[in-house]
């Protein structure tokens, strides 16, 4: 299989399909990002093609963190979604040859909702969406999307201290928000590494 | 935090087929973009640092140490003809052809107290209302584009962002209602021959460095903003944190917008029922968490 890299040099060659298996492999980690970021799947989906759309538009700044493009990606995704509606304008033109969803509503999706999402998960995702854009980053980086705190570094071009020290403080903010919920849920958070 | 959706294969094979278009687009295109464009956004978060603590008066963002060229022209960029027919025509800044524009963002903290040195207080709801003589809350008719050159000071300053809005109500301080004025806010989109003009030597050099000795020949925009701050929208009601500012000659006047996302705060509602934007937590507030109403 060929590296992100390879895969990168060859887009930027001109070789569309390389972009594409560049997209198959990490849309789904930038969609759910994005899902779990905007909260809608329409939304997360317009987010997801604006963000390899910008990943293109900004193809000479890429950064490959340990030979992987996600990490930047990633990051693109988080001021992608800061700067939706604007983006969202320059790729309209694109964006409206994507096909509107024809989504049907499907009520047994808030009945497992209901059922299978513990109160923990809902005190915690009810907490983040609280948190400052900069937490809600940098947690998402390291925590749900699991870099490490180099990778993250990396991504953001920022020095490995700041981003320690900014994961701290969102843990702590983040377990701050959840402790007025439940003292148990906010032991976890604190406790995630 | 799982989320099990899944994107709409339909839509996935259309972005498919878009990115490919994109790129072969693209290969068949002259590559007018540099090598490397050296990032100095923390020396000019160091500037504005300062800017904002020394701003005796409109939020000065200035950065005292680059020289004035008296032959800099001070209007808005000039934004060409809209390449995009879906643009809005009232936002300069939507019909900027997306891949002519380089993104810088430069580093700040708001966490702190603003007397640590940091640049906003953001523990204290009052510390913007406190600060500014005019508080509004204003639509923005448009985004005219954005500047490098303050009229105001005479000199560079970090890129702004500058329009005009009406003033609906008005909070505190000397402003009119119904009044139509110009406003400008830190961080804008500007020519990167504006940007490359504003450089000091030195930083000229580092660009230099990272471009093997040759100026960089593209993108043609450069937008600078500081980190985790919002954009203003064109078509939006704001309550917003002004101070009134005028060219040194008397001829020119305008509003700075202060406080970045503390000072921009998106409203909707009416009278006493006002809610604004609370662009930290993503909620919406009543008026009385962030002014102090008679």
């Amino acid at each position: 299989m060929d590296t992100d890299e390879k895969l990168w040099l060859c887009a930027q060659a001109g070789d569309g399909q390389a972009f594409v298996e560049l997209f198959d492999r990490h849309y789904r980690r930038v969609f759910n990002h994005s899902l779990r970021m905007v909260g809608s799947k329409e939304n997360a989906e317009d987010v997801t093609a604006t963000v390899f759309m910008e990943a293109w538009r900004k193809r000479h700044s890429v950064r490959m963190v340990n030979g992987t493009i996600l990490p930047w990606l990633l990051v693109v995704a988080n001021n992608t979604i800061r700067n939706w509606k604007r983006a969202s304008h320059r790729h309209r033109h694109l964006l409206s040859r994507i096909p509107s969803p024809e989504y049907e509503p499907d009520p047994a999706d808030e009945i497992s909702e209901r059922i299978t999402t513990t109160d923990t998960d809902r005190a915690i995702r009810l907490s983040f969406g609280r948190l400052s854009r900069r937490d809600q980053e940098i947690l998402s980086l390291c925590v749900v999307e699991e870099l490490t705190t180099a990778e993250a570094s990396k991504a953001l071009r920022i020095p490995l201290g700041t981003v320690k020290s900014r994961l701290h403080r969102a843990k702590a903010r983040l377990a701050g928000l959840v402790e007025s919920l439940s003292a148990a849920d906010a032991a976890l958070v604190r406790s995630w590494s | 935090m799982k989320q099990d959706d899944e994107f709409d294969p339909r839509r996935l094979r259309a972005v498919r087929e878009l990115l490919v278009a994109e790129v072969e687009k693209a290969g068949s295109a002259p590559d007018r973009r540099p090598r490397r464009l050296a990032v100095i956004g923390l020396a000019v978060a160091g500037s504005l640092a300062l800017g904002v603590g020394l701003g005796a008066s409109a939020g000065l963002l200035d950065p005292p140490t680059i020289p004035c060229l008296a032959e800099c022209n001070p209007d808005p960029v000039a934004v060409p003809a809209s390449p995009n027919p879906t643009a809005p025509s009232n936002d300069a800044y939507a019909r900027i052809p997306a891949d002519e524009i380089q993104f810088s963002e430069s580093e700040a903290d708001f966490d702190g107290n603003a007397h640590d040195d940091f640049l906003w207080d953001a523990h204290d709801p009052y510390y913007g209302f406190n600060r500014v003589p005019v508080v509004a809350r204003v639509y923005i008719d448009t985004i005219d584009g954005g500047r490098i050159f303050s009229p105001i000071f005479d000199q560079y300053v970090y890129p702004q962002t500058v329009g005009k809005m009406t003033v609906l109500e008005v909070y505190k301080g000397d402003l009119k209602a119904g009044s139509q004025v110009n406003y400008a806010r830190p961080g804008g989109i500007v020519t990167f021959d504006e940007y490359w003009d504003s450089l000091s030597q030195q930083q000229r050099e580092k660009h230099l460095h990272f471009n093997n000795g040759q100026k960089p020949t593209g993108p043609k925009y450069m937008q600078k903003k500081l980190m985790d701050d919002i954009d203003i929208e064109a078509g939006n009601d704001y309550v917003v944190l002004l101070w009134p500012q005028s060219s040194k000659d008397g001829t020119f006047h305008e509003y700075f917008i202060d406080g970045f996302k503390f000072g921009l705060r998106e409203a909707k509602g009416l009278g006493p029922e006002t809610i604004a934007l609370n662009n930290e937590t993503g909620e919406w507030e009543p008026l009385g968490s962030l002014l102090k109403l008679p």
